[in-house]
C-alpha cells in the first residue's frame, strides 16, 4: 500500500490549521488560527472560504481560536444524508459554538474556564463531551444544555474519545490514559501510557481498539481493557495526531512533516513525507478512502491509501487509484485495467469473481470475463461497508439498505433484516455467508449471533445463536449441506467453539485462540491457538466421539508466526498467515487427505474411504474416519477405523451394537456412543422400545429416570426397583430416594418373574426383526 | 615706530602716491597673492577630500553589502548543514520504512520459496511412484 498525497502549492491558510472534518457529502471544512474557515472538495481542491459569524462572536473583545471542532455524526440507519448539518466547534475561550453548515453560529455555550481543548459527539449524536485545560469532562446533551460534570483533574486534557457503546469515556490525564463509564460512582480505570504527555487519543466504534499518541514521540495500540497491543519505536518528532479508518483496519499517525499509515496491529504500512509542519488533526472520510490533515504551516493536505492488494488463486488485484483497478492473472501472465466512473470504495476478490463496489454501483467481475461485469445499481446514496464472498453468491452491507445477498449474475437474492443492524459495524469477521445460511453477529447484544437463510432471507430456525460471553469472531464452514452447517466462533476470552446450525449446541474447540480459518473448499478448520497452528480434519468430531478429537487434530509449532498473527486466507493445501510485523507467511502441504476422505463419506463411498485410509494409514485419518463411519451409522467402517487407532473399547461397542437386530436400537445406542442418552432415549420411545429405554437409563445408573419411565408406560417397574436394590447392595448404602422407598413398598420384587419379563422383552425383539 | 620715524606720504618711482612704503606694498602685494593661492589649493583640497570621501563612502557601502551578502551565505551554508541534517533523518527514517518493508517481503519469499520445494518434492514423489 501506499499513500497519494495532494497538497496545493501555496497554503490557503495564514496561520496554523487546528481541525479539520468532512462533511456526509465529502466535502471537507477546515479550521485555522487565522480565522478563516475554508472548504475543499473531496479532490482537494479549495472551494472558497466559508463566510460566517463564529469569528465574531465573542463579543467580550476576545478573539475566538477553534481548538477543535466536530461534524454532527449521521445518525445510524438514516445513510448517507441528513437535513441540517451542523458542527461544534470549540474555542481558546473555553466556549464551544453549535454552527451549521453554512457558517451560521446557532449557540455558544461556556463550558470551561480557559480554553476548550478537545470535543466530540457520540457515534449516536444524542451526546456532546468536551474537556479543557481546567481538567473538566463534561457532557450535553444535543442542544447544548450541561447533562453532568464527569471528571474533575487537575490537569489539562488534551484529547478524549467515546467508546463504541457510548457508555464510557477515554481522555488523557498527562502521561496516563483514564477510562471513566458514564455511571456515576464508577471507578475510573487509569493506566500510564507514556513517558512523555500524551496528545491525542481515538477509540474504535467497529474493533474495539484504543490509540494514543504522545510527546515521547510513540504511538501505542490498546485494547479496551487497557492492555497494550503495539508500540511504535520512537520516532524523530512527537506524535501530534492519530485517528482510526472508520472501518478499524487501518490507522494514520501525523507528525512533524510526516504522515503514515498503519495496520491496526501497529506495523507501518505506509509513509510519506509531506511539507507541512506539525500535523496536528487528521481526518478520515466516513469510507476509509480518504485522509485529510491539518497542518501547522497552514497546509491541508489530502492523503489517499492506493495499491492495496487483493489475492485469490492466480489472481492479482491491485487498487491502483480511486478510480483504476490493475488485474493480473499469474498463470498466463494477462493483465486488464479496469476504469470505474465513481471512487471506488471496497474491494473483494474470491471464488473467481472480483466485486467492487463504487460510491454509486456494484460491479461483479467474473475471472473469465473481465469486460462485462454484471452490474448492481446501489440507489439512495448507501455507502458499502463490507463485502462478504461464498462460491454461490456475495453479501453487500450498506449504511442505506443494510444486508443484501446477492447472487454473482447481480440478481438479488434476499436482504434480511433484523432489528438493531449497524451496518458501519459488520466487519468480515462479524458476517458469514455459505450457500444456504448467512450469519452476523449482532452489534447491540454481543452475545447474538443471526441466522438466516440465504435464498430467502428468513430466519433460520429460531433465527439466533446465543452464547454467554461477548463473540470476537465468526465464521461457517462453506463445504457441507444445511445439515452439516456448522459456526466456529471466537469469544472475547479467545475461546473457540464449534456448533451445528440445526440445534446449536456449542462445543468447545480451544482457547487462546487467535485466529481461525475454514477451508474454502473442505471442512477443514485452521487456528492460532497459543503459539501453535492447529488444523482440525474433522471439526465435527467432537460431535460424535470426544474421546478421538484430540486424535483428528494436527498440531505444529507456530512460534515462527509471533503473536497475534491473522490468517489472510486458506485454500486448498496452503494457508496464508499475515504476522503482527505485517509479513505474509504462508504454511503449505497441509494434507488434502481429510478432505478427500470427507468427499468419499459425503457419498456413502466407504470401501474407498477404508482402502485411502489403509494406502496412508495414519492415525489422524482413521480417527477421521471412525467419526466419520459414526456419523454416517456404517459400522462395519467405524469397527476397522476404531481397531486401526487401537480403541478397543470402542470395537468391542460397536460389535454388539452390531449384534443388535433393531435398526432403532441401532441407532440410539450410537446415539449413546455420541453421549447423547436424551436423543437414544427419543429414538428408542419413537420406535415403542420401552424396555431398551429403562435398562438404557439403569446402565446409566441414571435410577431416577429409569423409574420415571417405567411408571410412565406402566412396565418393568419392579425391574427397575430390582435393580436398584441390587446395586445399592453391591455399593453398601440405604435407601434414601423417597421415590424408590415410596414404590419398593407398594411394587413386589420377585426375581424370577422379572427375568420371565426379560426373556419375553428379548424375544419380542427378535420377532420384530424377523417380521421386518 | 617706524610710522613715527618714516613720512607719512611716500611717492614711489613711478611717482604715484603711496601711503605704505614700498618695500611693505610689494610684500603685502605679494602676502595677498599667497593667500589667494593658498584659499584656491585649500579649496581644492578641500574638494579631493569631499571627492574622497564620497569615493569612501560609496566603497564603504559596496562592502557593507558584501558583507551582508556573505553573512547571508556563510548563515545558508550552515543551515545547508542542519537541513541535510534534516533530510537525511528524512531519508533515514524512510529507509527505516523501506528497510521493514524488505523484511516483510524477504521473510514473504522466504516461506514461499519453501512452498516451492515442497510442492516439487511433492511432485518428485508422486511422480518418481
Amino acid at each position: 500500500m501506499k499513500l497519494k498525497i495532494h497538497q496545493d502549492k501555496s497554503n490557503k491558510h495564514a496561520d496554523i490549521v487546528t481541525s479539520v472534518g468532512w462533511t456526509s457529502n465529502n466535502e471537507l471544512y477546515s479550521f485555522g488560527d487565522d480565522q478563516k474557515i475554508f472548504r475543499w472538495s473531496g479532490d482537494g481542491d479549495s472551494l472558497g472560504q466559508v463566510t460566517t459569524t463564529l469569528f465574531d462572536a465573542g463579543q467580550s473583545g476576545v478573539d475566538v481560536y477553534i481548538t477543535e471542532m466536530h461534524w454532527f455524526p449521521v445518525p445510524p440507519g438514516k445513510g448517507g444524508q441528513t437535513a441540517a448539518e451542523v458542527f461544534a466547534a470549540g474555542a481558546t475561550d473555553g466556549k464551544y459554538y453549535l454552527c451549521t453548515k453554512a457558517g451560521r453560529v446557532e449557540k455558544v455555550v461556556e463550558a470551561h474556564k480557559g480554553a476548550l481543548l478537545c470535543l466530540r459527539w457520540n457515534n449516536e449524536g444524542s451526546a456532546l463531551i468536551t474537556a479543557g485545560e481546567d481538567g473538566h469532562v463534561k457532557i450535553w446533551s444535543r442542544s447544548g444544555m450541561l447533562r453532568s460534570v464527569l471528571v474533575q483533574i487537575g490537569y489539562p486534557i488534551y484529547s478524549l474519545s467515546w467508546s463504541p457503546d457510548n457508555d464510557q469515556v477515554l481522555f488523557t490525564n498527562g502521561r496516563n490514559l483514564i477510562i471513566k463509564s458514564l455511571q456515576p460512582a464508577s471507578k475510573p480505570n487509569q493506566w500510564k501510557g507514556h513517558d512523555g504527555i500524551i496528545l491525542k487519543v481515538d477509540w474504535n466504534l467497529v474493533n474495539g481498539l484504543i490509540l494514543s499518541a504522545g510527546e515521547d514521540r510513540k504511538y501505542k495500540v490498546w485494547d479496551s481493557f487497557g492492555r497494550q497491543l503495539y508500540s511504535s519505536n520512537p520516532h524523530d518528532h512527537p506524535i501530534t495526531s492519530i485517528s482510526w479508518n472508520p472501518s478499524g483496519d487501518l490507522f494514520a499517525v501525523g507528525s512533524y512533516n510526516s504522515l503514515r499509515v498503519c495496520d491496526k496491529l501497529g506495523w507501518s504500512v505506509a509513509m510519506e513525507k509531506l511539507n507541512s509542519g506539525s500535523i496536528f488533526n487528521i481526518s478520515w472520510t466516513p469510507d476509509g478512502t480518504q485522509m485529510a490533515c491539518a497542518g501547522g504551516s497552514g497546509a491541508v493536505v489530502f492523503a489517499h491509501v492506493i495499491n492495496r492488494r487483493y489475492e485469490w488463486k492466480n489472481h492479482e488485484v491491485t487498487l491502483l487509484d480511486d478510480h483504476t483497478i490493475h488485474v493480473h492473472d499469474a498463470v498466463n501472465g494477462s493483465t486488464e485495467n479496469l476504469d470505474f466512473r465513481d471512487r471506488v470504495v471496497k474491494v473483494s476478490l474470491g471464488f473467481g469473481y472480483l466485486v467492487v463496489a463504487t460510491s454509486s454501483q456494484c460491479h461483479v467481475y467474473s475471472e473469465r470475463n473481465w469486460n462485462t461485469p454484471a452490474i448492481v445499481d446501489l440507489t439512495n446514496n448507501g455507502r458499502v461497508t463490507c463485502i462478504q464472498q461464498c462460491p454461490e453468491y456475495f453479501v453487500l452491507v450498506d449504511t442505506v439498505t443494510g444486508i443484501q445477498i446477492f447472487s454473482y449474475e447481480g440478481r438479488l437474492a434476499s436482504s434480511p433484516k433484523y432489528a438493531g443492524l449497524r451496518a458501519e459495524c459488520v466487519t468480515p469477521q462479524t458476517i458469514s455467508i455459505s450457500g444456504d445460511v448467512l450469519a452476523v453477529k449482532d452489534k447491540a447484544d454481543e452475545k447474538t449471533i443471526y441466522i438466516f437463510e440465504s435464498a430467502s432471507g428468513r430466519p433460520l430456525g429460531n433465527g439466533t445463536i446465543k452464547h454467554t460471553a461477548d463473540i470476537a469472531e465468526i465464521g461457517l464452514n462453506q463445504c457441507a449441506s444445511t445439515v452439516g452447517r456448522q459456526l466456529v466462533l471466537v469469544d472475547k476470552n479467545r475461546n473457540m467453539y464449534i456448533t451445528p446450525l440445526v440445534k446449536p449446541d456449542l462445543k468447545k474447540l480451544g482457547t487462546m485462540v487467535e485466529t481461525f480459518a475454514w477451508n474454502a473448499d473442505t471442512d477443514l478448520l485452521v487456528a492460532m491457538m497459543d503459539y501453535k497452528f492447529v488444523v482440525w480434519y474433522y471439526p465435527n468430531v467432537v460431535f460424535i466421539d470426544e474421546d478421538i478429537a484430540p486424535l483428528t487434530k494436527f498440531e505444529k509449532d507456530g512460534s515462527n508466526f509471533g503473536k497475534n498473527a491473522q490468517i489472510v486466507n486458506f485454500f486448498g493445501t496452503q494457508c496464508t498467515l499475515r504476522r503482527a510485523d505485517g509479513a505474509l507467511v504462508t504454511v503449505s502441504n497441509i494434507t488434502p487427505l481429510p478432505g478427500l476422505l470427507q468427499e468419499h463419506t459425503r457419498k456413502k463411498q466407504w470401501e474407498e474411504a477404508i482402502r485411502l485410509c489403509r494406502y496412508v494409514n495414519i492415525k489422524e485419518l482413521w480417527a477421521c474416519l471412525a467419526a466419520m463411519a459414526i456419523h454416517g451409522q456404517d459400522l462395519h467402517t467405524a469397527e476397522v477405523a476404531y481397531a486401526a487407532i487401537d480403541e478397543i473399547a470402542k470395537v468391542q461397542y460397536i460389535t454388539y451394537v452390531r449384534d443388535i437386530p433393531i435398526a432403532e436400537a441401532r441407532a440410539a445406542e450410537l446415539a449413546l456412543l455420541r453421549r447423547r442418552p436424551s436423543e437414544a432415549e427419543n429414538i428408542l420411545l419413537s420406535a415403542n422400545l420401552v424396555y431398551r429405554a429403562i435398562r438404557m437409563w439403569i446402565g446409566l445408573f441414571n435410577w431416577e429416570r429409569a423409574l420415571e419411565l417405567a411408571i410412565k408406560y406402566k412396565t418393568h417397574v419392579d425391574t427397575v426397583l430390582y435393580f436398584r436394590d441390587k446395586y445399592l447392595k453391591a455399593v453398601g448404602r440405604r435407601e434414601t430416594n423417597r421415590k424408590f422407598v415410596q414404590y419398593g413398598q407398594s411394587v413386589q420384587v420377585d426375581w424370577a418373574k422379572i427375568q420371565a419379563k426379560i426373556a419375553m422383552e428379548e424375544e419380542s425383539d427378535r420377532q420384530r426383526s424377523t417380521t421386518r | 615706530m617706524a610710522s613715527s620715524t618714516s613720512p607719512l606720504v611716500i611717492f614711489d618711482e613711478f611717482s604715484k602716491l603711496r601711503i605704505l612704503d614700498p618695500v611693505q606694498f610689494e610684500t603685502s602685494e605679494k602676502l595677498k597673492e599667497e593667500c589667494k593661492d593658498f584659499t584656491q589649493r585649500v579649496s581644492n583640497f578641500n574638494e579631493i577630500v569631499e571627492m574622497f570621501l564620497k569615493m569612501m563612502e560609496e566603497k564603504a557601502e559596496q562592502i557593507e553589502s558584501e558583507k551582508l551578502k556573505a553573512i547571508g551565505l556563510r548563515n545558508r551554508a550552515e543551515q545547508q548543514m542542519e537541513n541535510r541534517k534534516g533530510t537525511q533523518k528524512q531519508l533515514q527514517s524512510l529507509i527505516k520504512e523501506r528497510q521493514a518493508e524488505l523484511d516483510r517481503l524477504t521473510v514473504q519469499v522466504d516461506s514461499l520459496v519453501k512452498v516451492q520445494h515442497e510442492q516439487e518434492a511433492l511432485i518428485d514423489s508422486l511422480s518418481s511412484k
